[in-house]
């Protein structure tokens, strides 16, 4: 059988490759580990099913992270599950003295603000390409990650004091 | 001042169970695929064998629809074939494959009929059935002819009109008759073409030695049927199975029994019981 091929990367190496961000994207956007656990299954059984043709890897990459969001709004939507933080909070890592892990407060922005700062900060994506992945417009995104940062300075000051 | 991150998703770790589930989506996939192939091609398969049988339908339906009566041509005195009705009927002749049609026109035969039947639909779609029975006797050469019928659709009608004498005469040919000499010398009818003659008897010949020719006035014949059964009864020296000898032919013919489809062994023997001809005649 003829291996197919995405990127020039077989399937197991892009599981491989990419199983981190799609599963942290999952997260995300779910905010239960077993909910991510789902929608990442979803995601490559949708690169293998549909295969589609991509120009380079980060298309790739920017193909999962978009399918990633979707099948999580799809998933939360069709099992209409409410957000919970716990998945987060019970595994935080450690923190030192020089380094505060916010990703809880992350979890507690609305998910349009959620996904702008997730893509921004975690997957360091530019403007324009948090634009494309979201099917926005460049200046929405802005927009949004400036009203991101805002909650969630508030939030994390207001949980810190 | 402390700087934060996002470390819970930056150093996310995806447990080896999840990702072997995802590693295995090909395998799974593929597994489920001749599947998806199976009833994929039987549904093609369903759908040609509607079409196929939609489109037989449509060929049957212009094909007999518009299809005439076809007429039946009277049969030609010439002609010397017999129908299948003819050759079915246990009385009815057959040929001897060993003699030819000259010969036998010479022999005293039944009246001859010839049965043809014909099946078509006329233009409204009803089956007609046409029978012809062609009576033809030495020198009356108009045959009979049977009608047509049209009934209503869905009907089938047959109507011979088989003639009485005709019938009578086959029920007649149950019990040998009585063979003369005239009837072997018979000769030939007066018209000028050859009549068509039936076949009704399987003459059975045997060649007899001058001493049988002019010693013997009668010699027997015998016939066995495969079955070993014998024709004519057990008393080898009645009238049954005589035969007389003409002094100035050096051949005996017996022609006394119609033989239908079969094989036969028939023996002749002189009247001391002494077999001198033995031979197989097969009807077909």
């Amino acid at each position: 059988m003829k291996q197919k091929l995405y990127a020039g990367l077989s399937f197991d190496q892009v599981v491989q490759k990419y199983a981190k961000n799609v599963l942290s994207s999952c997260l995300m956007r779910t905010g239960s580990s077993p909910d991510a656990d789902d929608c990442f299954q979803n995601v490559f059984l949708k690169l293998y099913t549909v295969a589609p043709s991509f120009r380079d890897e980060e298309h790739l990459k920017a193909w999962l992270l978009r399918v990633a969001i979707n099948e999580c709004k799809n998933y939360l939507r069709d099992n209409r599950r409410h957000l919970t933080l716990d998945a987060v909070r019970e595994s935080p890592l450690p923190s030192t003295d020089d380094e505060r892990d916010i990703s809880w407060a992350l979890m507690r922005l609305e998910p349009k603000y959620r996904e702008a700062l997730y893509l921004y900060y975690i997957e360091r994506y530019k403007v324009a390409e948090i634009a494309s992945i979201l099917g926005y417009n460049p200046n929405t995104v802005k927009t949004l990650l400036s009203r991101g940062r805002q909650k969630l300075k508030k939030i994390y000051g207001g949980e810190s004091k | 001042m402390k700087k934060v991150n996002f470390n819970t998703f930056q150093n996310l770790t995806v447990s080896d169970e999840l990702m072997n589930k995802a590693l295995s989506i090909p395998e799974t996939v593929e597994k489920k695929a001749p599947v998806s192939y199976v009833s994929r091609t039987r549904g093609l398969m369903t759908a040609a064998g509607f079409v196929l049988v939609f489109a037989l339908s449509i060929f049957l339906f212009f094909y007999f629809g518009n299809k005439n009566v076809v007429s039946v041509a009277p049969p030609t005195a010439q002609k010397a074939t017999v129908s299948t009705a003819a050759s079915e009927s246990p009385t009815a002749p057959a040929t001897k494959s060993s003699e030819p049609a000259g010969e036998q026109s010479e022999k005293p035969s039944q009246p001859p009929t010839q049965v043809e039947t014909q099946m078509s639909t006329d233009s409204e779609g009803n089956i007609v059935i046409i029978t012809v029975i062609t009576e033809i006797t030495p020198g009356e050469q108009e045959p009979t002819e049977g009608k047509s019928a049209a009934p209503g659709k869905g009907e089938t009608a047959t109507e011979s009109s088989k003639p009485t004498e005709s019938a009578t005469e086959h029920q007649d040919e149950t019990k040998p008759p009585e063979p003369t000499e005239e009837s072997h010398t018979q000769p030939a009818t007066e018209s000028s073409e050859p009549p068509w003659v039936a076949p009704t008897w399987h003459p059975i010949t045997a060649p007899i030695s001058d001493e049988i020719r002019t010693g013997e006035q009668y010699v027997y014949c015998r016939i066995y049927e495969q079955n070993g059964h014998l024709l004519g009864g057990e008393d080898l020296f009645d009238d049954f199975h005589k035969v007389k000898v003409d002094p100035n032919n050096n051949s005996v013919e017996y022609n006394r029994y119609t033989l239908s489809k079969g094989a036969y062994h028939y023996y002749f023997y002189t009247e001391d019981g002494t077999d001198f001809y033995d031979n197989w005649i097969f009807i077909y």
